[in-house]
């Protein structure tokens, strides 16, 4: 959901390519520009069950690295070194692709498993290990001078994966962190001389300019948190000390506050698309607020029809009643995906660009709508550039059984559809799920067959929909979460930041891949959603729906600062996870309707019924507050001093600190369920279960001319 | 107010009887009255797994619930807690559970919920036209709702079936100086006992003398079988609940009187 992918909050971003120019000189790199590094491949995981007793989504298990690994651990915990280093010689790094298990539900690749418990070995084994491993290391370092960058990058990992303890250890893992840099993966980079400063305490290379380094990494990865600490802590441990950076000496706390003005310059003159769109909400909408533009798409007499249609359906309810289309924004457009009907408004005046079909044509369908078989939380909508992705079904077919839910692509300023995925004969009994993560000109998405929950993630060509690659991540549980006749598989949802993508399974996994989301990084298994024997199959007439079906609640994925926060549609449990190490910060209990809507510099904002603010660093509940709440499109607009969520009774105005009632505005969609609500250019933009309404707030500097009244000039 | 006099049904015990001599009759006093308070009543509660969490929102919903009744400044709203209670809240399937005649799972998973009900007093309503009253409460019911309490009483148990209705009152219209109403409505009963018993008198040709004995409420019928069920959820009422409707109308104070009176003679004597 647009929601969810983009925080309001601003951040400052890096400037690109300027900024890493910049830091590429500073550092002088003597190495020349590496490839991609190299990640595991091939999805294996150590042979347990305790994975599969959490329930939900399950990834295909390999045992093969997880023997040898076991007598590595054996040998090591009786410290007899030599037999345990030959056998962890027996998995070399080009071997250790598996995944292994950490512990709380961790999996790893074995490659990082294997170098973290090695890296953590007492004093007495790393001491062995160099006595064994330090000539080989050297010799290897000696060869990288003679190979080529990408030969001299894939040495240098073998040695960080095998050898990290020797004395090249160190030296490899500077060279694969400046890598790291110059091709933007800033976290890795970080990461990497992160180790050397925890792991390598006999490194020679200097202890600040490492910091520095990091310091530099975290500035450009967004890490504004992190940078702030560490260069406090550089100023307080490193008093007076200077370091050689483009041949001069520098004081280093000068260097990264002048460096850190200077992105921030860069960033307030990004020119992208979107950069214009940094407007930062704050104070209350006043009652004179005027409106900017409303588009019904639901009219009076459909909702007449919509309403006659729910008040006659008493038994097997999915909670359309209180649904509310997802939408997305892009530059100057709305998109919006009202079952299967697609459309788009041109943001800056409200008019209605374009529809994929008319809006009517769905009125026909209402009777049949409450007891759809189609999982209506399954309809999704994402732009690209030139190009807008719908997950959707034919209208006709809303009422199928198990209806495939395709893929269809829109050209984004007319809206003539490029291509969809029931053209496409490997697809055409595929059902895609989960909102599309659009990467360059490819999309990644995921799918299963219309029978079963196999989830494969797919990459596709933008323009025709042709397929790069597949991967098959895992099996899914079926979750009952309506009062209608069959389960559903779990809709995924993705997250994209600087280097990595995740998916969050909301089925009791969270699934880390590279920054193309190709391969595997790790992955996270929890308790999964209860399965349907233990599920009451039986419901009563007029029983009311229940707070997840009611609520629509979604699983949501968040990044701020380097920690990844997370709470699945049918669990109870928030997450906060530290994708570095990997491991879990914290996790604490919420209700299972609960959506984790939005993250700020503090606190953590959830909404169910009820908004609350949940610190971010003691995980504690700051304040909550009961709002009339009576259906999905649950999300926050997170402004400077004031929290807005637009509900049926208007659109309340809280303040962020304690969560008290600035104001409360009515406007236009009193008639609504309430809904979406997102700040796009210098409007504040609704969208509920009828309308998509534009206002303009206090803080645009574009008001209409005279508080222009609603009225039939913009209103479509 | 608006006195009205009924005349009751007349009873008369043998009027020459053998142990006692004299005229009993039941005599009936209704006072109507516009009722001068109104009530409603808000939930404000905090319910979640953490009972930290649940008690921050009880607090928070509490305080946004007072400021919000509090920032209408409405003349004579009062608004007070009737005491907090906390309760093990059941989770969904747990009540799925129920339902179906099962036992539910563990409680590890329930809920903490902390709630109290708030009572929401306005009084001076009979000084107010039906216009005004209407305007106040619903100004009153809209701070509520905006600030997330649960006007109303909550129905203890909800029906989920045919013609199942879940609807409930939001507000209580109350009587105030019941005991003035009440003493009115005694003396009317007296007078309406007096009159009924002198028209006995007279058709009886007999001298009605003073009275002799009083009690409150009717006279037992003779010759009927009463079946009384017993209902251990029936409350006994007091007056606060007696004198109340969940209609803005008149409210009716009746008190019903059985009245002897001696026979001191004949009228002819």
């Amino acid at each position: 959901m647009a929601a969810y992918a983009q925080s309001v909050y601003p951040r400052i971003r890096p400037a690109f390519p300027a900024g890493i120019c910049l830091a590429v000189l500073v550092f002088c790199l003597p190495a020349p520009t590496f490839a991609q590094l190299a990640v595991p491949a091939a999805v294996a995981v150590d042979d347990s069950d305790d994975e599969k007793s959490l329930g939900g989504f399950q990834v295909p298990v390999d045992d093969s690295v997880s023997t040898t690994f076991k007598d590595f651990e054996r040998f090591a915990a009786r410290n007899d070194w030599e037999k345990a280093f030959r056998a962890i010689g027996e998995i070399p790094s080009d071997k250790r692709v598996g995944m292994l298990k950490v512990g709380d539900g961790m999996i790893v690749p074995a490659r990082q498993r294997i170098w973290q418990v090695v890296a953590d070995l007492p004093a007495e084994g790393r001491e062995a290990f160099r006595v064994f491993f330090d000539a080989k290391a050297r010799e290897l370092l000696s060869q990288i001078e003679d190979v080529d960058q990408a030969e001299g990058l894939k040495l240098a990992r073998q040695i960080f994966d095998e050898y990290f303890l020797t004395s090249a250890g160190d030296d490899a893992a500077n060279l694969l962190g400046e890598a790291a840099f110059e091709v933007g993966n800033f976290g890795e980079a970080e990461q990497y001389w992160r180790d050397i400063l925890d792991h390598h305490p006999g490194s020679e290379l200097s202890d600040v300019k490492l910091q520095v380094k990091r310091a530099v990494a975290l500035l450009y990865g967004r890490r504004d948190r992190q940078f702030d600490a560490l260069l406090k802590d550089i100023a307080q441990r490193f008093p007076g000390q200077t370091v050689v950076l483009g041949g001069e000496d520098v004081d280093p706390v000068r260097f990264l506050q002048s460096l850190q003005m200077s992105v921030l310059e860069s960033s307030s003159h990004d020119g992208s698309e979107g950069a214009e769109n940094e407007f930062v909400a704050t104070g209350v909408l006043q009652e004179e607020t005027p409106i900017a533009w409303q588009v019904q798409f639901l009219s009076d007499n459909g909702k007449k029809l919509f309403d006659q249609a729910n008040n006659s359906n008493n038994w097997y309810q999915n909670g359309i009643e209180t649904y509310v289309p997802p939408f997305t924004t892009r530059g100057h457009q709305l998109f919006c995906n009202w079952f299967g009907v697609v459309f788009s408004i041109d943001t800056t005046n409200g008019k209605l660009q374009w529809r994929s079909d008319k809006f009517d044509k769905l009125h026909s369908k209402f009777s049949q709508l409450p007891h759809s078989q189609c999982n209506i939380e399954q309809f999704a909508v994402v732009a690209g550039d030139d190009v807008v992705l719908a997950i959707s079904l034919d209208p006709e077919k809303l009422n199928n059984y198990r209806e495939p839910f395709q893929l269809m692509a829109y050209e984004r300023d007319s809206g003539k559809q490029r291509w969809k995925s029931s053209d496409l004969s490997d697809f055409k009994q595929t059902s895609f799920v989960g909102e599309p993560l659009i990467l360059g000109d490819n999309v990644l998405v995921t799918t299963h067959g219309q029978n079963d929950t196999k989830y494969v993630l797919r990459s596709l060509k933008l323009k025709d929909g042709g397929e790069n690659w597949n991967k098959e991540l895992g099996t899914a549980v079926r979750v009952q979460r309506s009062q209608r006749y069959q389960e559903q598989p779990p809709i995924p949802s993705f997250l994209k930041t600087d280097d990595a993508v995740y998916m969050l399974t909301n089925n009791g996994a969270l699934i880390a891949l590279d920054g193309q989301g190709k391969d595997l990084e790790w992955v996270l298994k929890f308790e999964g959603p209860p399965t349907s024997s233990n599920q009451n199959m039986f419901w009563y007439y007029n029983e009311p729906l229940a707070d997840t079906v009611a609520l629509h609640s979604q699983g949501a994925i968040l990044e701020d600062e380097g920690t990844v926060y997370f709470k699945e549609a049918v669990s109870n449990e928030l997450y906060a996870v530290d994708p570095s190490v990997p491991k879990v910060l914290w996790k604490r209990p919420l209700a299972t309707e609960a959506v984790l809507t939005a993250v700020d510099d503090n606190q953590l904002f959830v909404l169910t019924r009820e908004i609350m603010a949940i610190d971010r660093d003691t995980q504690r509940l700051q304040w909550a507050r009961r709002l009339p709440i009576v259906g999905g499109g649950l999300s926050t607009v997170v402004g400077r001093d004031t929290v807005y969520v637009f509900t049926n009774r208007g659109i309340y105005c809280l303040d962020k600190q304690d969560g008290s009632q600035k104001a409360i505005f009515r406007g236009a969609d009193l008639e609504t369920n309430g809904g979406w609500i997102e700040v796009l250019d210098d409007r504040l933009v609704c969208v509920s279960n009828m309308t998509v309404t534009a206002y303009i707030p206090p803080w645009s500097k574009n008001g209409l001319p005279d508080n222009q009244p609603l009225s039939e000039s913009n209103r479509q | 107010m608006i006195p009205v006099a009924m005349v009751a049904m007349l009873f008369a015990t043998s009027a020459f009887g053998e142990e006692k001599s004299g005229i009993t009759v039941v005599g009936v006093g209704k006072v109507d009255a516009k009722p001068s308070i109104v009530e409603l009543t808000g939930t404000v509660n905090g319910e979640a797994e953490l009972a930290g969490d649940a008690v921050t929102k009880f607090r928070g919903n509490r305080q946004s619930a007072i400021e919000a009744i509090e920032a209408l400044e409405i003349s004579g709203l009062t608004i007070e807690g009737t005491g907090v209670s906390v309760n093990s809240a059941m989770t969904q399937q747990q009540m799925q559970a129920i339902r179906q005649g099962m036992a539910p799972q563990g409680d590890s998973a329930g809920k903490l919920a902390v709630s109290e009900p708030l009572k929401l007093t306005l009084i001076g309503v009979d000084e107010m036209d039906t216009e005004m009253l209407l305007e106040t409460l619903v100004k009153i019911v809209d701070a509520g709702k905006d600030s997330g309490i649960v006007i109303g009483s909550l129905p203890t148990t909800i029906n989920y079936g045919y013609n199942a209705n879940t609807s409930t009152p939001l507000a209580k219209f109350k009587l105030t100086k019941i005991d003035e109403l009440k003493a009115q409505a005694y003396e009317m009963a007296i007078a309406d006992a007096r009159k009924q018993a002198e028209r006995l008198a007279e058709i009886s040709q007999v001298k009605l003398g003073p009275i002799t004995g009083i009690r409150e409420g009717n006279l037992p019928k003779n010759n009927t079988q009463q079946v009384v069920y017993f209902n251990p959820y029936m409350q006994q009422q007091d007056d606060d609940d007696k004198f109340t409707s969940t209609d803005l109308r008149d409210i009716t104070v009746s008190i019903t009187l059985q009245v002897d009176f001696s026979i001191v003679g004949n009228r002819d004597e």
